[in-house]
C-alpha cells in the first residue's frame, strides 16, 4: 500500500492527512468528528480501554496514522 | 443470534444502536452524508455497499435496499457472486475497491486510487472511500451484534 497520500489535503498549505484529506467533503467530515467525539465520551467503557482497543486495531490494520 | 439486549421487533442494526439514543442518531446523521447523489451517483454506492454485504455474507445489510437504485436479478446475483462485467466502467472500478476493502485493503493500488480521481475528483474520491470503508464497518458491526434481517423495511441512508 501506497506511504505517500494518494489524495491532497483540501487545506492550502496544510499537510495531507486524515483530517485535511476528508476536508474535501465537509459535511462527511463534520458527521465523523461528531461521531468519533462521541465515542470519547464518559461512559461504561474507560478511555483508557478505548485507547488501548483503538492502538490494537491501528497496529492489527498496519495502520501508521 | 443477537448478543445485544434488544426486544424481538428490534432486531437490524439500526435497531441494536437504538440502546445508545445519542450513539445511533449520530451514527445515522453521518451514514447519510456519504450519500450525496452530487458527489458520487447513488447506483454506484449502493452497488459497493451490497457487494461488501456479500463479501461479509451479512444478510441483515445484503437485504437491505436504497429506495432510490433498482437493481435488477442479474444485477444482484452478480453482486451476490463477486462478477464485475456487465456492470459499466466507473461502476467496475468501484466494484474492483469495493472488494478489496473488507479484508484485502493493503492492495488497494495507487492506480485504482488516481483512477476513482480522475472520474470523481478528490472530493467524489474520499467520498467514495469513506462509504465503502463505512459500508464495510456496518456490515462487521451487524454480523458481531448479531443483527437480523428485516426485508419488509426498504432503508435510505443504510
Amino acid at each position: 500500500m501506497s506511504k505517500t497520500p494518494r489524495v491532497p489535503g483540501a487545506l492550502a498549505g496544510a499537510d495531507s492527512n486524515f483530517g485535511t484529506v476528508l476536508a474535501h467533503t465537509p459535511d462527511v467530515l463534520n458527521g465523523f468528528f461528531e461521531l468519533y467525539g462521541l465515542f470519547w465520551q464518559e461512559g461504561s467503557v474507560s478511555a483508557r480501554h478505548k485507547e488501548l482497543a483503538r492502538l490494537r486495531n491501528a497496529r492489527t490494520t498496519d495502520c501508521g496514522y | 443470534m443477537s448478543w445485544a439486549s434488544t426486544t424481538p421487533k428490534t432486531q437490524t442494526l439500526t435497531d441494536h444502536l437504538a440502546v445508545q439514543p445519542q450513539l445511533q442518531a449520530k451514527y445515522q446523521q453521518f451514514m447519510a452524508t456519504l450519500w450525496d447523489a452530487e458527489r458520487v451517483p447513488t447506483r454506484l454506492l449502493e452497488l459497493a455497499r451490497l457487494r461488501i454485504a456479500a463479501i461479509h455474507d451479512c444478510e441483515e445489510q445484503w437485504l437491505q435496499r436504497h429506495p432510490d437504485v433498482r437493481l435488477k436479478a442479474h444485477e444482484l446475483a452478480a453482486l451476490q457472486q463477486g462478477r464485475r462485467e456487465g456492470f459499466d466502467e466507473l461502476a467496475q472500478l468501484v466494484l474492483e475497491v469495493a472488494e478489496l476493502m473488507p479484508l484485502n485493503h493493503h492492495e488497494i493500488s495507487d492506480a485504482q486510487v488516481a483512477a476513482l480521481r480522475h472520474a470523481l475528483d478528490e472530493g467524489g474520491t474520499v467520498a467514495v472511500l469513506t462509504a465503502l470503508a463505512f459500508f464495510d464497518v456496518n456490515a462487521r458491526l451487524s454480523k458481531t451484534l448479531g443483527a437480523t434481517a428485516n426485508p419488509a423495511e426498504e432503508a435510505a441512508n443504510v
